[in-house]
């Protein structure tokens, strides 16, 4: 079942990079919390049900309502509709997206012959979410694709604990999730502040006057 | 959430121990001066917080030196949950008081911000430079990996509103570039721990329990994750190649906060490296620090050369931050009196630096600019402010009797008793051209007659009444400057000792 899951999960890295709309990312950002949810649903061990419940909630509400609904609530003040100019072509952006997932799945197979008992597929993927949401990052032009790639990698890093890190305490998984919240909430009002202060010509192109 | 589990959430909630009591207070306190929003009131609880986390610090590091023997000394702290995550070690001692002095001097000094800033604005300052001291705390006494994380995260993000404090175009830029480049970089040290845990197999992340694992722990995934972490935290600790955010940030933060960002939050990005590199086995420790030189070698390479272009005082001490840190990794990486070399090096860079930026914040308020050949003649002008800042180029550059001579000196006697002549050639060259591009800048502020730029009627006046308020401001810088001074002459046997368990121990 987790495979399943984990290869919808990689498709939704691609629709990543296909897409040009900015509300298309939130809302694959926002599918992708609840991939992970089900995942954690079925990767948990039934003698920490606390911290799973807690981990659910937490996957549930701050991946995919709280940071969305900023997001989303962001792209409406700012009046940013589409991805104004795409920096690469769409052929390439998906074709290193592939490469991305491939590298993935090689780490999985190389994964799998030296490491037992840790989920290698999860593995793999997760190191490709990582190095996708810094693709975004670094292909993309808007500030606000930014902050979704920062997200994704988030996502990314979330995976990879949930495979190795068996049993967070509670404490610390809710300090993990409340640093990534004021983040999000924290970027977002920088946005709102750039878009004002340098005449609506978002993106990063404008933020070039610090230098030697 | 099991029976057991929200019992002990339950005792803690009720046992309010010295530690919780102080985390709480803070809060209340940043709460309270959020609602006041009256400058002067905020001014004077931001002083009495100062004073009160200096008491704080006094009485955590008196009860460490009275129960040294064991690891848990920390009576104070022996609440059910946090005291496994959160308690005072030897690392966090030495931090702690370098941090809360830096602290208190620049809260203090924070006083031309009552007269000029806006009640909302300064109400968010205050409450956000106390976040910032809780969550450097937070950094220096977690005792556990990803505990330590959420702190570092904690402090970009409290620095980050910092930063944008003085509303400019400039520094919208910096904090966001701040944010967004550190939170990256935390991401990937993020990456680093979960490798570690594959490492050790083991889903304790504390450093105690790692210790002792650490023979068995598989020596692939360890280096992997220590790049990781070095990457990740070395991005906080302003390491080239990924220093980017660190002159933007500094230049444009009010210059209080520059002080703290350059004297207090490198050091804990710093000491995540250090408490990683310490639970490694030996042979992957000599490997990892290959890493930690290659990085300090390169932010001193990379700090020359900008140095030599840079035309703004406040970047041009930002990129000494950068040469600083560069070389008390090189230290740090060659294990030994170099490490002892390289502690003394962190006090003397943290007291002098604040100090540095204090005045460069004071000469901005009366200049108006950050550019240095507006600046001349300080010496006529400003006299009590720029004998600080000659001291403080003194000092940043080692000059004898400065602790950072001692420093220095200790460093390049290892490096000649150890035969490590390629490496001394190069830190001595880079040194000089450093020496050369700074002297040249400050030197042409501090002493050089007005040329082109001629200082305006209106400067003439407001340093005629250069007023009480700045001259506040370089007393503390000042202060930290005769510290550093201090120590040079005299450094206690006492802390000589203790630095030397902290080295021993690496």
């Amino acid at each position: 079942m987790i495979e399943v899951l984990l290869i919808i999960f990689s498709i939704s890295l691609l629709a990543l990079s296909l897409t040009t709309m900015v509300d298309s990312y939130v809302r694959n950002l926002i599918y992708q919390a609840i991939i992970i949810f089900f995942i954690t649903l079925f990767n948990h061990e039934a003698k920490n049900l606390g911290t799973v419940i807690f981990i659910l909630l937490e996957t549930l509400i701050i991946k995919g309502i709280l940071v969305p609904y900023i997001l989303f609530r962001n792209i409406k003040e700012n009046e940013i509709v589409r991805e104004v100019q795409p920096n690469t072509p769409q052929y390439l952006s998906i074709l290193l997206m592939s490469l991305i997932l491939i590298f993935g799945f090689v780490i999985t197979f190389w994964f799998n012959k030296h490491i037992n008992n840790v989920n290698s597929m999860q593995f793999g993927i997760s190191i490709s979410t990582i190095l996708a949401g810094l693709f975004l990052i670094l292909v993309r032009k808007q500030l606000i694709t930014h902050v979704i790639g920062y997200m994704v990698i988030e996502n990314g890093t979330f995976l990879l604990s949930l495979t190795v890190i068996k049993n967070l305490p509670l404490l610390v998984a809710l300090g993990i999730s409340l640093d990534i919240l004021m983040g999000i909430l924290l970027a977002g009002i920088l946005i709102n502040h750039i878009k004002t202060e340098f005449n609506k010509e978002e993106g990063i192109d404008s933020l070039t006057s610090l230098k030697d | 959430m099991s029976l057991h589990e929200l019992l002990k959430f339950q005792l803690w909630i009720w046992e309010f121990k010295v530690f919780e009591t102080f985390i709480i207070l803070s809060l209340l306190i940043s709460l309270l001066i959020l609602i006041l929003r009256n400058n002067t009131v905020n001014y004077i609880l931001l002083l009495f917080y100062g004073v009160f986390q200096l008491v704080f610090t006094f009485f955590v590091v008196k009860s460490f030196f009275k129960n040294t023997q064991s690891s848990s000394f920390f009576l104070i702290f022996d609440s059910k949950i946090l005291d496994r995550f959160i308690y005072a070690d030897k690392y966090t001692i030495f931090f702690i008081i370098i941090t809360s002095i830096l602290f208190f001097i620049s809260s203090f000094s924070s006083i031309n911000k009552v007269l000029f800033m806006k009640e909302k604005n300064f109400s968010l300052y205050c409450a956000f430079l106390i976040l910032f001291f809780v969550s450097l705390f937070g950094v220096i006494s977690a005792q556990n990996l990803i505990v330590m994380w959420v702190f570092v995260e904690a402090t970009t993000l409290t620095s980050g509103v910092l930063i944008y404090q003085d509303k400019t175009r400039h520094s919208l830029e910096a904090a966001w570039k701040y944010l967004f480049i550190c939170s990256i970089g935390i991401a990937l040290s993020f990456v680093g721990i979960v490798f570690l845990s594959l490492a050790f197999n083991t889903s304790s992340l504390s450093f105690n329990d790692l210790l002792p694992l650490s023979k068995k722990a598989n020596p692939f995934w360890l280096e992997l994750g220590f790049g990781f972490i070095l990457i990740g935290f070395g991005t906080k600790a302003g390491l080239a190649p990924t220093h980017a955010w660190l002159p933007d940030a500094h230049s444009e933060a009010p210059s209080q906060v520059s002080a703290l960002l350059s004297g207090a939050l490198l050091n804990t990005a710093l000491l995540g490296i250090i408490r990683v590199l310490n639970i490694l086995p030996i042979q992957v420790k000599n490997i990892c620090r290959i890493y930690l030189l290659i990085m300090g070698i390169i932010s001193l390479l990379v700090s020359s050369i900008y140095m030599l272009k840079s035309e703004n005082y406040k970047r041009l001490l930002a990129y000494s931050s950068i040469e600083n840190l560069g070389l008390i990794s090189i230290g740090l990486s060659l294990g030994g009196i170099a490490s002892y070399s390289s502690y003394l090096l962190i006090i003397s860079h943290s007291l002098t630096k604040a100090s540095l930026f204090i005045v460069s914040g004071v000469i901005k308020d009366i200049y108006h600019t950050t550019e240095t050949k507006r600046v001349n003649n300080l010496l006529k002008f400003i006299p009590f402010a720029a004998s600080t800042l000659a001291l403080g180029f003194l000092s940043i550059m080692g000059f004898p009797i400065f602790l950072s001579f001692f420093s220095e000196i200790k460093l390049f006697y290892f490096l000649i008793t150890n035969q490590k002549w390629l490496l001394l050639i190069t830190v001595l060259f880079l040194l000089l051209v450093i020496l050369f591009a700074l002297s040249k800048n400050i030197f042409n502020m501090i002493f050089a007659a007005e040329g082109k730029y001629k200082a305006s009627e209106l400067i003439r006046l407001k340093v005629k009444k250069l007023n009480t308020v700045n001259n506040i401001q370089i007393f503390g810088a000042f202060f930290l400057i005769a510290l550093a001074l201090l120590l040079g002459i005299y450094f206690p046997s006492q802390f000589k000792e203790f630095i030397l368990s902290l080295v021993s121990s690496m």
